[in-house]
């Protein structure tokens, strides 16, 4: 879907085109063991509204899934957020850099929002992470 | 046009139509042709033969209109014209009233020179359309004063394709006697104009809006020799110095070989607006919620602008990459800002960030028509799929 139109006007980088298209961790599946955790952070009436739900077993996630509606950068991101999320166990959480999004993804400055209120959603997962633990 | 990914499905004629290739022949003869060098004021043979074929152009954008082409004046375009109309009326009678009438949903070229008047202590009533994008002309006449000097009311809506009944307006304003303008780039050209009759008194025209060039545009001021407009420039005599400055010569001859063109296609060009329209509604409106914004009933087929709920309209763009098309208003493009048009026909944040406005040319095809239908129910499925289940 990366085609010419899109490099030609230069809106969106490779990585942000490939993400956002992927979409491999919206589907939701709840025939897994373990505790469900969810998060949701965000508001539709700002364009950005990310819903998070992972299964952890044992310390760890072992699915992670999102639903998110907002601009290209924030369903790429979300999709790469969850993709770091999944394997992860809590206290590799932290690790994960969103920060380096506004790089990888090329995201403008004033778009920047997105970066906070995924860090956000990480947030509120990492914390019910623990208290499953 | 094709659909491949180097030539995108071109949907967006109500921002500017690609130029007839007639009318580029005679605008690139004119500017290599030696005999039509010179500056069409000069009085030397080849200024005289640039001004000869200007007067032409001047006859072919008069026969369009119906009007007699010596009350036509050139223009950079509709947005000078309309600012010239309203603002150079606006001050030559001020001494008589300084109250003026125009609709919220006009365009930022009316509405910007409102605002520029009622800074120099003008008084402006900006009236509300209803849901469909109709002005109530009962709402018009409670809203005459005696001191009213002007109302501008657009004929089709650059957003909606919505057309007001200018036929109505303009008798109501002559009842009142009242000046009445109107902007009419998005009609002229398009749908069947003749002002012989018309109680319409100033009347602004874009040529790119028609498959004319960029750049140029036409004011139509009635019985131009008796009427008052203070000039916006000063510096010449051209357009009875009302609009000083050389005349681009190559602009003007590709204006008026588009108003002939325009005229001699009217009616085809017409049906196969309605046909495309048709079409491409027929084609999305089993999508669930999707909304028809603005009057079905009172409208310009040539332009389709329709919300379909929970899909953000910056992703539903990018998903449709391929297809030229516009997100409100294409002046309005670059901003984030909601149409402040779509709002004011009752539309809600989320159903006017999803708005899509597809504009047809006469090049749109039923093929094309198919791609894009294919496009915006797949990018519409695609984005519900992975939102939150209550957007």
């Amino acid at each position: 879907m990366n085609d010419a139109y899109t490099k030609a006007f230069n809106l969106y980088n490779d990585l942000v085109v490939n993400l956002f298209y992927r979409a491999a961790y919206t589907k939701f599946s709840d025939e897994l063991d373990g505790n469900l955790i969810e998060f949701r952070a965000g508001d539709i009436e700002k364009d950005q509204l990310i819903h998070l739900k992972c299964v952890e077993l044992e310390g760890k996630i072992v699915l992670a899934r999102y639903q998110a509606y907002g601009c290209p950068y924030f369903i790429a991101s979300s999709e790469w957020l969850c993709e770091q999320l999944e394997g992860s166990v809590s206290n590799k959480i932290n690790k994960i850099k969103l920060q380096d999004l506004m790089d990888l993804l090329d995201i403008p400055i004033a778009k920047k929002s997105i970066i906070l209120l995924l860090e956000d959603a990480m947030n509120g997962i990492e914390v019910q992470l623990d208290n499953c633990n | 046009m094709n659909s491949s990914n180097n030539n995108p499905v071109y949907l967006d004629g109500a921002a500017t139509m690609p130029v007839d290739p007639e009318v580029i022949k005679v605008m690139i003869s004119c500017l290599k042709d030696k005999k039509v060098f010179g500056n069409p004021s000069a009085m030397n043979p080849s200024g005289r033969n640039a001004m000869n074929k200007i007067d032409n152009a001047r006859k072919q954008l008069g026969d369009l209109l119906g009007v007699n082409a010596n009350d036509l004046i050139w223009t950079s375009g509709a947005t000078e014209s309309n600012n010239l109309a309203i603002i150079g009326t606006a001050r030559y009678r001020a001494h008589i009233g300084r109250h003026l009438i125009t609709m919220t949903t006009e365009h930022k070229a009316v509405l910007g020179a409102f605002d520029s008047l009622e800074k120099e202590g003008f008084e402006v009533t900006k009236l509300s359309p209803n849901s469909k994008g109709l002005l109530s002309l009962q709402e018009l006449e409670n809203a005459i004063r005696d001191d009213t000097q002007i109302i501008s009311i657009m004929h089709v809506n650059n957003e909606t394709g919505v057309i007001q009944d200018i036929d109505k307006i303009s008798s109501l304003c002559r009842q009142y006697g009242v000046l009445f303008h109107c902007d009419a780039a998005q009609s002229v050209g398009k749908i069947p104009f003749d002002l012989k009759d018309s109680p319409i008194d100033l009347l602004s025209v874009s040529a790119h809006k028609f498959y004319g060039p960029q750049g140029i545009g036409a004011l139509y001021i009635k019985d131009i020799n008796s009427s008052g407009l203070v000039p916006l420039f000063y510096g010449g005599e051209q357009e009875n110095w009302i609009r000083p400055g050389t005349l681009p010569l190559h602009q003007i001859v590709g204006f008026g070989l588009a108003a002939e063109l325009a005229k001699s296609r009217l009616n085809k060009d017409y049906r196969l607006m309605q046909d495309l329209h048709d079409y491409l509604w027929k084609g999305i409106m089993s999508i669930p919620g999707i909304t028809y914004n603005g009057s079905r009933k009172s409208k310009f087929p040539g332009i389709l602008n329709v919300s379909a709920p929970g899909v953000n309209g910056e992703s539903l763009l990018f998903m449709l990459e391929s297809i030229s098309l516009a997100q409100g208003s294409a002046c309005n493009s670059r901003n984030n800002e909601p149409s402040f048009v779509l709002r004011e026909l009752s539309l809600n944040d989320h159903q006017i960030q999803a708005a899509i406005r597809f504009s047809f040319t006469r090049h749109t095809t039923q093929k094309e028509l198919d791609i894009v239908i294919q496009k915006y129910i797949g990018a519409v499925e695609f984005l519900r799929k992975i939102a939150p289940d209550d957007t």
